[in-house]
């Protein structure tokens, strides 16, 4: 028995262009755009892909939205899970393209609710969560 | 035996030097132009270098906003390296009129064509 890894299909369109365009560099895609061909990029649903970090005082959570208008956004948290969803319309002379996303991820407990902050530059989003004091090192001192 | 494994250790980094992926993007075609929608996230109007050889379209994305220092990662899903994408474009385009923006993470490239190959609307007499 031999084993084949699947290739996933890819919208007619993007191998159209790859025919026409590819030089047969190595593609390295967002694991959400297998979303995209496996229900047809018509479908318009990925996840955006997140880092998450932290350091002494916050944690971090970055999220890739290239093209996204931060209006459209919503970010809510809520019991230790971080939710991003947006919906944006956009018309073309008369064609109407939608694009929707929604992520969830969990955070770690103790994060202060109402000191939380985002930030979105060059099509990335950073959301700055501060750690509740009990959570932070604290140095001790022997005396 | 410091300086054996410094010469060891030397051919290696000089390999790995550039951590290069290919961007999404997106073509279509107007009557006029071609648009090419290129996605890079992280990458602000500094850091996106567009070149024009015969043929050979090369945009280069380099990332201006980086993880800063002391952030320990929790997680990682987000690859890091800078963007390089090279498109060969099979259609004569008029390269003096090449315009580019860059919003939101994301360049947007119109590739005039030229005008031999536009279409032509033809009058019946």
């Amino acid at each position: 028995m031999k084993l084949i890894r699947y290739a996933y299909p890819q919208s007619q369109a993007s191998s159209a262009f790859n025919r026409l365009f590819d030089l047969g560099a190595p593609t390295i895609e967002r694991f959400g755009s297998i979303f995209d061909d496996l229900l047809g990029a018509e479908a318009g649903f990925h996840q955006p892909a997140v880092d998450l970090y932290e350091d002494d005082q916050n944690f971090y959570a970055r999220f890739e939205l290239p093209g996204v208008n931060r209006d459209t956004v919503d970010l809510e948290l809520e019991n230790a899970v971080l939710t991003i969803r947006s919906q944006e319309e956009t018309k073309e002379k008369s064609e109407v393209s939608r694009t929707s996303f929604e992520r969830s991820i969990s955070v770690p407990d103790g994060v202060e609710l109402e000191k939380v902050s985002a930030e979105m530059k060059d099509g990335i989003l950073t959301v700055a969560m501060p750690k509740a004091e009990a959570r932070k090192p604290r140095q001790i001192s022997i005396n | 035996m410091s300086t054996e494994l410094d010469t060891i250790q030397t051919p290696e980094k000089k390999a790995h030097a550039h951590n290069w992926q290919r961007p999404l993007y997106d073509v279509s075609e107007n009557d006029d132009a071609f648009i090419v929608r290129v996605s890079l996230p992280g990458v602000n109007r500094d850091g996106v270098d567009i070149s024009l050889e015969e043929d050979t379209l090369t945009v280069i994305g380099t990332r201006t906003s980086q993880v800063p220092e002391g952030w320990r990662p929790l997680r990682r899903e987000l690859t890091t390296g800078d963007f390089r994408l090279s498109l060969r474009l099979n259609v004569p385009v008029n390269e003096a009129k090449i315009k580019a923006s860059v919003e939101n993470g994301v360049l947007d490239l119109s590739l005039p064509k030229a005008d031999e190959v536009k279409p032509r609307k033809i009058k019946i007499s």
